[in-house]
């Protein structure tokens, strides 16, 4: 089998105010592959991933990313990641080239490095001679490519993806979905995303988990998912398995 | 890594129009605007002063020589147009005198006076002012008073020269050494000790202060900036220890901080010549400055005093705006410092250190924040240990509080900030908890 590089073993987290946001969580991520964690609004996906970034720390249970421990080696699981957050923003005082070039500086190692990340960047953000203004003057959608292109120019061993085509057009979208499965194709970069768009996660995705509650209810290929439950599409499998939940949790 | 941080955060701190203008600008323009503020109520306190000398003032001359040179002096004090009380009891308290009627000020003439003068040694003449408003308006009426003096001792000075060639020129010259005092409650004070003293209690702190708030509220923002645009989470990840984040968040804010700092005390200086031109070209004896008081030793001791307090306030800044969610909240977190910081400022401005027990002196030499203010005295009083106390509680309160920022920034809460189920409590709940 190929090399595991996130290992979530039983996973608790608990927020201040007792809220339970991940209960007994565990999965595994191979290297290439792209593994898409879905689930409703509140069931857990942000508080996985910023886990695995080494923002949060668990209350049980442990996670290993390409064999470091994220709470006790947080410093190296830092140097092998590249995490885009839900919700994220840029300097809006920088223009998004210098932005771009501010990131890039903390991995490349020399100029010629980061000039490339920069001009791959550029690419993939598709914002053209936009790049040259204040992020201040940027659209959302802008912004958001801006961002996307921030994770991935810098090729981590582990892209950690939260929604990442969230608030952009269907062109974009498209060309980012491509631009992702492309990166895992060609550069071996594993990742970790989450969404809410399920012909997104057919598309793209190796495997999936669908977790209600901070529940790993549902793991595997989304083809072979589909035929296991009889379901024409992921949509129809994750109403099911939802309401399926909820009966349980009533009777 | 660290230094591209900084070069972040100064670039970021310095595009930002408010911050500039607040922290480059604005010193520049308030001590400008002050330097001409000053001068002109100076000049105007100047005419107040000579028109109520014109209209006449209310003296009391205790007269223990009784002799010739005392009763010309008296004689001309009543033609320059002043009301005079001559007190010729024994032994006089010049505080209650004062006190007594409303005299704008007392003379005393020592015994041997007219002997000395006649013998070609000075004599010298006591003048008191009481002190009861604190304005440029009433050092000006101790100044007009002993003016007087002085023109008397001119008006001597032309008698002795057309009386006699025997007395040695320099005395001729200048006939008489008015001491001048202030009386502030109970306590005599020297005219000039009084009038350095006056401008430094007046402006000094006011600089540093400045420069103060602006320092924490400008590392307050940078942490809540970072929450407000969400750039923080991305930032928390990247490849660069958390240390390095907070650090170069504080040499951000510093490096802001420093050039405020710099800037504030060009515009200190520019201000403390305006004022000095005004008082000399008044041939009054309100000329000392500053830097005649504390030298330039004194001043480089200063401006360090004011770069290690502003690193303090920033450090502090830096922490309590870590707990707002924004830019708003974490100012407003940072406002709690004016309560902190003014409180012990304006109690060290108006406490007489040489008055003081020195256990209380060091009571409040302990306090940080105060630093510049302590440096301050410790060079006009001449005694440095409030300083060498003051600036080792200021340094062991900076280590504290760097080491409280690293662990904050070293968490999750930074991140996750409010605690569930207490949403929306104050902010002073949060900061509590966080122990
Ligand atoms: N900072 C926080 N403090 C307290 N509770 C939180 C916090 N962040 C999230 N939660 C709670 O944790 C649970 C899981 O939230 P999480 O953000 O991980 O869900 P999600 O799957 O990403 O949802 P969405 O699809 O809406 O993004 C929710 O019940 C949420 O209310
Ligand atoms: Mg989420």
């Amino acid at each position: 089998m190929s090399n595991v590089v996130v290992l979530v073993d039983d996973l608790v987290k608990v927020y201040p105010g007792n809220i339970v946001a991940v209960n007994h969580l565990s999965f595994k991520v191979y290297e290439g592959e792209v593994y898409g964690l879905i689930g409703p609004n509140g069931a857990g996906k942000t508080t996985t991933l910023r886990i695995i970034a080494t923002l949060l720390k668990p209350t049980s249970g442990k996670v290993i990313v390409a064999g470091y421990d994220v709470v006790k080696e947080a410093e190296k699981v830092r140097k092998l990641i590249s995490y885009l957050p839900e919700e994220a923003g840029a300097y809006k005082n920088l223009t998004g080239l210098e932005y771009l070039e501010f990131i890039a500086g903390f991995y490349a190692e020399n100029k010629r490095e980061l000039e490339d990340m920069v001009e791959e960047a550029i690419r993939i953000s598709g914002l053209g001679d936009k790049i040259y203004e204040k992020i201040s003057t940027y659209s959302k959608g802008m912004k958001r490519r801006l961002l996307v292109a921030r994770t991935l120019m810098v090729k981590p061993k582990l892209a950690i993806l939260d929604e990442p085509t969230s608030g952009l057009d269907v062109v974009h979208a498209v060309h980012v979905r491509n631009i992702i499965k492309n990166y895992a194709r060609s550069y071996g970069v594993t990742v970790l995303l989450s969404s809410h768009n399920m012909l997104e996660v057919e598309y793209l995705c190796d495997r999936i988990g669908i977790i209600h509650k901070g529940v790993l209810r549902l793991e595997g290929d989304p083809k072979k998912l589909l035929h296991e439950y009889n379901a024409s599409n992921l949509e129809e499998l994750f109403s099911k398995l939802v309401e399926e939940h909820a009966q349980e949790t009533y009777s | 890594m660290l230094k591209r941080l900084i070069v972040k955060e100064v670039k970021d701190l310095i595009r930002d129009r408010k911050i500039l203008f607040g922290m480059i600008i604005l010193p520049l323009i308030i001590y400008g605007v002050m330097g001409i503020v000053v001068s002109e109520t100076t000049k105007y306190s100047i005419q107040q002063v000579k028109e109520a000398v014109s209209t006449g003032m209310k003296l009391a001359v205790v007269d223990y020589d009784k002799s010739t040179y005392s009763k010309l002096l008296i004689e001309y004090l009543k033609r320059m147009n002043t009301t005079i009380d001559i007190v010729n009891r024994g032994n006089i308290n010049v505080t209650r005198l004062l006190a007594s009627k409303d005299y704008i000020g007392v003379l005393v003439i020592p015994q041997g006076f007219s002997k000395n003068i006649s013998m070609g040694i000075q004599g010298s003449v006591e003048v008191y002012v009481r002190l009861s408003d604190i304005s440029i308006a009433s050092l000006g009426i101790a100044n007009a008073v002993i003016g007087l003096v002085n023109g008397f001792a001119e008006y001597l000075s032309s008698i002795l020269i057309s009386n006699t060639t025997t007395l040695p020129p320099s005395f001729v010259m200048n006939p008489i050494e008015v001491q001048g005092n202030i009386i502030i409650g109970k306590v005599v004070y020297s005219l000039s000790y009084i009038s350095a003293m006056y401008s430094q209690m007046f402006m000094l702190p006011l600089a540093p202060m400045i420069v103060m708030i602006y320092a924490a509220s400008i590392a307050a923002t940078s942490i809540g900036v970072e929450k407000e645009e969400k750039t923080l989470e991305v930032l928390l990840t990247l490849p660069i220890s958390r240390k390095s984040i907070a650090l170069a968040k504080l040499t951000g804010s510093i490096i802001i901080a420093l050039a405020a700092s710099i800037s504030t005390m060009a515009g200190f200086y520019l201000y403390m010549k305006s004022i000095t031109e005004v008082s000399t070209s008044s041939q009054s004896s309100v000329g000392t400055n500053v830097f005649g008081v504390i030298g330039i030793g004194g001043l480089i001791v200063y401006a360090l005093t004011v770069f290690l307090t502003v690193m303090v306030v920033s450090t502090l800044g830096l922490y309590l705006g870590s707990f707002g969610e924004n830019v708003r909240s974490a100012q407003s977190v940072v406002g709690y410092l004016w309560l902190v910081v003014f409180i012990p400022l304006y109690a060290s401005m108006f406490i007489d250190f040489s008055l003081t027990p020195l256990p209380v002196v060091l009571a409040i030499s302990m306090i940080p924040f105060t630093s510049p203010l302590v440096a301050l005295k410790s060079f006009i009083v001449g005694n440095y240990t409030y300083l060498v106390v003051n600036i080792v509680a200021t340094i062991a309160l900076l280590i504290l509080l760097v080491f409280l920022v690293s662990r904050r920034f070293e968490g999750e809460k930074l991140l996750i900030g409010r605690p569930g189920k207490r949403r929306g409590r104050k902010l002073g709940y949060k900061f509590f908890k966080s122990f």
